[in-house]
């Protein structure tokens, strides 16, 4: 019985943890990636600074927040579900 | 220089304020080593926070975008992203496992008293490896501000840190460590924001990102204080104490206590090591090898996986209430970090344009305190303080994290382990002269580390945590199959394998693709550390009676699936 438990726990757990992982890593070797192949990508000018600059230095950081809020209510999602196919008799 | 006493005097006074106060709430021993009474998670978050952002955040990212250029906001964003994979797949179970330690973790997880031991050892490396950054910072900053040779600034915070330590644990450390990052991001941000307004990016025709060699915005005096090899790129005039010369392009040797006055508009002569060329400082590869791809996606690795195996910060998951609240702390680290990291490239631009001269002396690691100077007057001379206590906040709130860390890995797992029932008195005592030792042991070696860039020296300490905690954590939390000898060899072929790498590099630096991969192993190490744990669990007796330990790391908090204890499976001793 609780291995049972056990195994469908992980699976969505970790089912949901590994979309998230996946679509950021997507993201984190793709744009090395590109500014390394097509360095005129990472010089274009967004006003004063350079696009490398301003996906690094502004656009980075809210993005990785954005995943981290979409994790946390995906997985409660999950688990409220869980909890009530759980309880009931 | 009056303004930086006074309010490196405030920050280093309120530390000490706060901790006494935390001494008084500590009255047990589980008390002393973290904080048993549940913090909310925005507290939760700033003192992760405060305790996260250390003189590498501060000092080195700016300092070392100044000399090497984009290939620098690498490190930022992979020290943030470490949050995001801590959230995925750390932070939630190992609330509900009840271990606040990584040792403990071990302990708990393959009933063993051996992987305590193990990974205790592990914490002492990657503690110590990460103090010397923060030492080192110390050093230079107290140099800087004050004059005094560099091992004055490494002994005064060692002392500081070492008592506060000794004195309130992690109790007095809690609320500290969320003051100190809203002390760091104030620090950061409003000289920022200032020079932003009274400089702006561009001189003229002269931006940061502009093609060629930056130049001297003014007339320019700079002292030399040791002999100092330089490369010019382009011939110019100079006054060297007082005599009028031309430098043509080639190597200069400039002699000791010399002062040279470079003329307006002179292209900035510098060290061989620094980069000054326009193009290679603007994009975000040093060349277009593939070598500096590979060095960049496993500095990314490093910092991503390594951010949950540092011992001061996992400790503090411990303090939520639960599953769910580990996870908002977690997502509000994130952003708490993320906007601070906003800020220090400001420094190493405006620095670029309007004070080239610290590239001539090579002295690029305290751009972010030299440059708020630039504005002059009381406003220029305030910021400058503002940012020297921001620099202070960081020594201290980073190094008493982790000293709290080594001295309980030592005073509680290693010692521990021997004499296992001692009272809360005696247990209390061995903390504090750990932590003594320990401070001890990090002061001796900051005296060693000056030559090291500080963010070269953290990203070590990352790489290390990444090959040998990571994946401890990450299989030993989703792997039922995992095995004790099992993570046993993966965990110490992690940990040893990284750490020769980077002693090699420090000792003996290696050059070409080798030599890229021995100063950045992450890369290698990780993988081969996690297809370690997995090949030797598969060859060894899969493990009894895990279910209800994992059972109890992945349910939903409010399930009430086969009931387990509330209490820590691994707290010493309760109150």
């Amino acid at each position: 019985m609780r291995a049972i438990y056990l195994r469908s726990l992980l699976r969505m757990n970790l089912s949901i943890s590994l979309l998230y992982f996946g679509l950021f890593m997507l993201i984190a070797v793709l744009i090395p990636v590109m500014f390394w192949l097509y360095p005129w990508v990472a010089e274009l000018m967004v006003g004063p600074i350079p696009l490398a600059w301003l996906v690094l230095v502004v656009v980075a950081y809210p993005v990785l927040v954005a995943f981290g809020a979409g994790y946390v209510r995906s997985i409660e999602e999950a688990e409220a579900e869980y909890s009530e196919l759980v309880d009931e008799p | 220089v009056t303004w930086s006493v006074v309010l490196v005097g405030i920050v280093v006074a309120a530390t000490f304020a706060i901790g006494l106060y935390g001494v008084r709430l500590a009255r047990t021993t589980s008390d002393f080593f973290v904080a048993t009474r549940a913090v909310g998670p925005i507290w939760n978050a700033s003192a992760i926070a405060g305790e996260y952002l250390s003189a590498a955040s501060f000092l080195g990212i700016a300092g070392l975008l100044f000399k090497e250029g984009a290939a620098v906001l690498w490190y930022p964003l992979g020290y943030a992203a470490g949050y995001l994979v801590l959230l995925l797949f750390v932070a939630a179970p190992l609330r509900r496992f009840g271990a606040y330690t990584i040792p403990d973790f071990a302990a708990g997880r393959f009933s063993s008293q051996a992987l305590r031991i193990q990974s205790a050892l592990v914490v002492l490396v990657i503690g110590w490896f990460y103090l010397l950054p923060q030492m080192k910072g110390a050093g230079v900053t107290f140099r800087l501000l004050t004059g005094a040779p560099y091992a004055a600034g490494v002994v005064l915070v060692g002392v500081l840190v070492t008592l506060a330590v000794a004195m309130g644990g992690m109790k007095g450390v809690t609320y500290v460590q969320a003051f100190h990052y809203w002390t760091k991001l104030l620090a950061i941000g409003v000289p920022a924001g200032v020079l932003l307004a009274v400089f702006g990016l561009a001189n003229g025709s002269q931006t940061p990102f502009a093609d060629g060699l930056p130049t001297f915005p003014d007339r320019t005096e700079v002292a030399f204080p040791s002999e100092t090899h330089l490369e010019v790129a382009e011939a110019i005039e100079v006054t060297v104490d007082g005599v009028s010369e031309t430098w043509v392009e080639g190597p200069v040797t400039v002699p000791a206590r010399a002062i040279v006055v470079f003329e307006e508009g002179s292209a900035v002569p510098a060290p061989a090591d620094v980069t000054v060329d326009g193009i290679s400082w603007t994009l975000p590869f040093p060349d277009s090898s593939v070598w500096s791809l590979v060095a960049a996606i496993s500095l990314l690795t490093a910092t991503m996986f390594g951010t949950m195996g540092l011992p001061h910060i996992l400790v503090r998951f411990y303090t939520n209430r639960d599953g769910r609240s580990a996870r908002r702390t977690a997502v509000g680290t994130l952003a708490l970090v993320g906007v601070f990291y906003m800020f220090p490239w400001v420094y190493a631009a405006i620095g670029r344009v309007w004070d080239p001269g610290l590239y001539v002396t090579g002295d690029t690691e305290v751009v972010v305190l030299a440059v708020p100077r630039l504005i002059g007057g009381g406003a220029g001379s305030f910021l400058g303080g503002l940012v020297a206590a921001g620099a202070f906040s960081a020594f201290l709130s980073t190094s008493s994290g982790l000293l709290v860390s080594v001295a309980g890995a030592l005073s509680h797992d290693l010692v521990g382990s021997f004499i296992p029932t001692s009272p809360d008195k005696t247990r209390l005592n061995l903390f504090r002269v750990a932590a003594v030792l320990a401070g001890g042991v990090a002061v001796g070696l900051g005296m060693l580390v000056r030559p090291f860039e500080i963010n070269v020296l953290v990203g070590w300490a990352f790489a290390i945590a990444a090959s040998a905690f990571c994946p401890l954590l990450i299989l030993g939390i989703w792997w039922p199959r995992l095995t004790k000898s099992g993570a046993a060899w993966g965990m110490a072929l992690g940990a040893i394998l990284s750490t020769t790498a980077i002693l090699i590099t420090m000792i003996a630096p290696q050059t070409g693709w080798v030599g890229a991969l021995l100063a950045q192993p992450a890369i290698v190490t990780v993988p081969l550390a996690f297809s370690t744990m997995i090949l030797v669990s598969l060859r060894t007796r899969p493990p009894r009676n895990v279910e209800s330990l994992l059972l109890k790391m992945h349910s939903p908090d409010t399930a009430v699936t086969p009931p387990f204890p509330t209490r820590p499976l691994t707290t010493p001793v309760d109150g």
